[in-house]
């Protein structure tokens, strides 16, 4: 299914583990442009994190999600198991995603010297 | 126990990791060891080692030496002798900003060095060398 959207609505805040606090959009259909493919697959990405759902369907904290052309394609208990599934589909490690379904972390780099 | 061991540089502690592309290629890598690395990433690889992803994740943010939204993948890795392979988060960024000694091609981080059963360092005649341990499970 296509959709057209934009960044058009915030969503509200969410204070992550490392104490940052993040903004959380959502895409809105809105008249546009057709998303992409990575927009598609940016956008079930963030509802996973966000809700751990997408679509009526939900999943468990710690599923891996193979994410392909817009589309759920696997989901798994291990990355090793979501990626092998992914690649099964598309062999071109820059074509679609896997996810973890967890909520945003920030890293922190503290630097070297 | 298996133990894996490196020399350490004058100034931080490294570690040798073979990255396995999806070509079933092995890769060797030093990069810096700093615990003070933390979050849902293990490593930080340069932005020209592409070629040792599995797949995509989505962005993230990180702060500290590395600012704002980073590019990740998953990567799968082995230590050298260890008998231990993992697939873990990498990001991949310029290491400019990171200042990494010369042939230090990464960083990995405290969640990296949990995969282990013990790590650290220890001075020998030889000078300072770090390890990392395999637990027996």
């Amino acid at each position: 299914m296509m959709l057209s959207g934009d960044w058009s609505e915030e969503k509200g805040t969410r204070r992550t583990a490392g104490g940052c606090n993040m903004k959380i959009g959502l895409l809105a259909p809105t008249r546009g442009f057709p998303m992409n493919e990575q927009e598609r697959n940016l956008r079930i990405a963030e509802s996973l994190h966000r809700d751990s759902a997408w679509q009526g369907r939900t999943f468990q904290r710690g599923d891996f999600v193979a994410l392909l052309g817009g589309e759920i394609v696997a989901v798994e208990k291990t990355a090793d198991d979501a990626i092998a599934a992914l690649r099964s589909r598309d062999p071109d490690p820059d074509r679609g995603m896997v996810i973890e379904v967890t909520s945003p972390v920030v890293d922190v780099i503290r630097g070297t010297r | 126990m298996p133990v894996a061991t490196f020399v350490s540089l004058d100034d931080c502690e490294v570690i040798e990791v073979d990255f396995i592309t999806l070509a079933g290629e092995a890769q060797r890598r030093r990069l810096l060891v700093d615990s003070g690395f933390t979050g849902s990433s293990s490593l930080v690889l340069g932005e020209d080692d592409g070629g040792l992803i599995r797949a995509k994740l989505d962005s993230a943010q990180a702060t500290g030496a590395l600012q704002g939204e980073q590019k990740r993948a998953w990567v799968t890795w082995r230590v050298p002798g260890l008998g231990l392979q993992r697939t873990s988060i990498a990001i991949l960024a310029d290491l400019e900003p990171l200042s990494l000694p010369e042939g230090v091609r990464g960083m990995v981080g405290l969640t990296f060095l949990r995969n282990f059963a013990k790590w650290g360092a220890e001075q020998s005649v030889e000078g300072w060398r770090f390890f990392v341990h395999h637990g027996t499970d």
